[in-house]
């Protein structure tokens, strides 16, 4: 397809056009070059063209005089625009002339080619309904009986035919109706696919998925079913490449045995929902230290199960307290609340002890987690300011995994980080704070698995 | 930053724009020609060095353009 791809490059730096161009051939693309704006539009009139890829500083006709003729005169025929440097009002004013996408010199091929992908996409390229060929695992799948539609759905959704080709049957923002769904159903097919970029957008609908769930009339089977897909998902998007995938699995298998057991008990079962219900952020930032929390004592050769598993649950429930907090308290940054929203923000952990200890069979260790979980190493933690050895060893851990997760999985005020950069930053800014040996078996998990006992979670 | 060394900045990021494109372009060309005669080869290791090194000044690059653009909308 890409190989019958006609595409006009519009260069003034002949050297860069040039090098574009031969790229641009190499990749399979039909090219046409013109030096500026006033050579291009000879060009204009070969109705072979599918794109148009401009500079926008150029001598006697600029790129933004360009796409007003383009557009004037060939409405459909998609304009991306490149630029050294743009100007805000230059950039805007191209975007609502319709320019179809931007590239900031000096680019890479990989950003040149998924302009181009997005361009030959676009329902106004004709693409839309055209059959991608990919790899199976550039996309993630949901299955159909789980989907729910809604609009708040913030990524395009594709279909999955052999080859494998992959079709796009919604787009962002789109409402794909449950008769949609249902119509696809009665043709076989089992499950719809969303790509892999989109995985930060996934998980948050996933986690809004079983939102609704709980909110909705449905049976505790299905409602308990829907929280583990939710789960799966999150849990997918834990997994890094970096990752010992061994000790991955392992925490895996802990933490759905913990999940199950939960799920079981009303009261337990309650909070989980509770804690998704409040944010979505919340539950997945949880699931994620239950997880990191069972490799870190793990790779410190922690085998006793039962420690195991209270740690497991005290890394669900260590937040447990912030569901009684206001969730606009919980958004706003830590810098900019008064020192009574900082009283308040802090109770969380005595509030988590709290809503704990009405439940069945939750032993005093995971109380002291969810008390403790904010002292620090250097005794200026809270609630208690413990110093170092009066710290629970437990709540060390799940201190180091809360650290860490605030910084890969994706908090209201942060960017998320890479796991490698998440635990240099950690080792550079909390090293004082938090406990040694925790943070360097953090360390070890990321290296090539060195210390991490893989059966040792059973043990 | 005063409005005089920030036209000198977007100059500067405007100009070192297409020539270091026509470099990453190039290496990876001649990169994708290299590798089709293994990836053990001197010609292709000395290219992935050089692409990395081009990488490494565009990632300045942009953080430079981040900083020019921060200060725009002060």
């Amino acid at each position: 397809m890409s190989k019958q791809r006609h595409i006009l490059l519009v260069e003034d730096d002949s050297s860069l056009r040039n090098s574009l161009k031969m790229a641009l051939e190499t990749l399979g693309y039909r090219v046409s070059a013109a030096a500026d704006g006033k050579a291009a539009l000879s060009f204009l009139t070969d109705i072979s063209l599918n794109c148009i890829l401009s500079d926008i500083q150029m001598p006697h006709m600029t790129g933004l005089q360009l796409l007003k003729h383009v557009k004037a005169n060939y409405p459909k025929l998609p304009m991306a625009l490149m630029t050294g440097f743009s100007v805000l009002e230059e950039t805007r004013q191209a975007d609502e002339m319709g320019a179809a996408g931007f590239l900031s010199k000096p680019f890479v091929k990989n950003d040149l080619l998924a302009l181009l992908q997005k361009i030959f996409e676009s329902p106004a390229a004709g693409g839309s309904a055209k059959a991608v060929a990919a790899s199976e695992g550039d996309y993630a799948k949901v299955s159909i009986d789980e989907f729910i539609s809604g609009k708040s759905m913030k990524f395009d959704i594709y279909i999955m035919l052999t080859g494998p080709k992959f079709v796009k049957i919604a787009t962002a923002g789109e409402d794909l109706s449950m008769d949609r769904i249902r119509n696809y159903k009665t043709k076989g097919l089992s499950f719809l696919y969303l790509k892999k970029e989109d995985h930060e957008k996934y998980l948050e609908f996933n986690v809004l998925l079983a939102k609704s769930i709980v909110k909705a009339d449905v049976s505790q089977e299905k409602r308990i079913h829907f929280l583990k897909h939710a789960n799966d998902v999150v849990m997918e998007h834990l997994y890094s490449t970096e990752l010992n995938p061994q000790s991955f699995e392992n925490a895996k298998t802990v933490l759905e045995a913990t999940m199950s057991v939960c799920s079981q008990q009303k009261e337990s079962m309650g909070l989980l929902e509770a804690l998704n219900k409040h944010d979505n952020l919340l539950y997945a930032h949880s699931l994620g230290v239950s997880m990191y929390a069972v490799m870190i004592a793990t790779a410190m050769e922690w085998k006793a199960a039962a420690t195991i598993n209270k740690l497991a649950i005290g890394g669900l429930f260590h937040d447990i307290g912030k569901k009684e907090l206001d969730p606009a308290l919980l958004k706003k940054p830590r810098n900019e609340l008064s020192s009574e929203e900082i009283k308040t923000y802090e109770s969380h952990a005595a509030r988590g002890v709290e809503i704990l200890s009405s439940m069945p069979n939750i032993h005093d260790d995971v109380l002291q987690i969810v008390l403790q979980h904010h002292e620090d190493c250097l005794g200026t933690g809270y609630p208690g300011r413990l110093n170092k050895h009066q710290f629970h060893p437990m709540a060390k851990v799940i201190a180091v995994a809360d650290a860490f997760c605030n910084l890969v999985v994706r908090a209201h005020n942060t960017e998320q980080m890479s796991p490698l950069a998440a635990v240099k930053r950690l080792q550079t800014l909390k090293s004082l704070y938090l406990d040694p040996a925790a943070l360097a078996a953090l360390e070890t998990l990321f290296n090539s698995g060195a210390g991490v006992t893989p059966k040792a979670a059973n043990g | 930053m005063g409005e005089k060394v920030k036209i000198t900045e977007r100059q500067f990021l405007h100009d070192i724009g297409s020539p270091l494109g026509t470099a990453l372009f190039l290496v990876d060309t001649l990169l994708e020609m290299a590798k089709e005669k293994g990836e053990e080869n001197v010609e292709f290791m000395q290219l992935t060095s050089i692409l990395e090194a081009l990488n490494k000044a565009r990632t300045l690059i942009e953080e430079r353009r981040q900083i020019v653009k921060a200060e725009e909308q002060k």
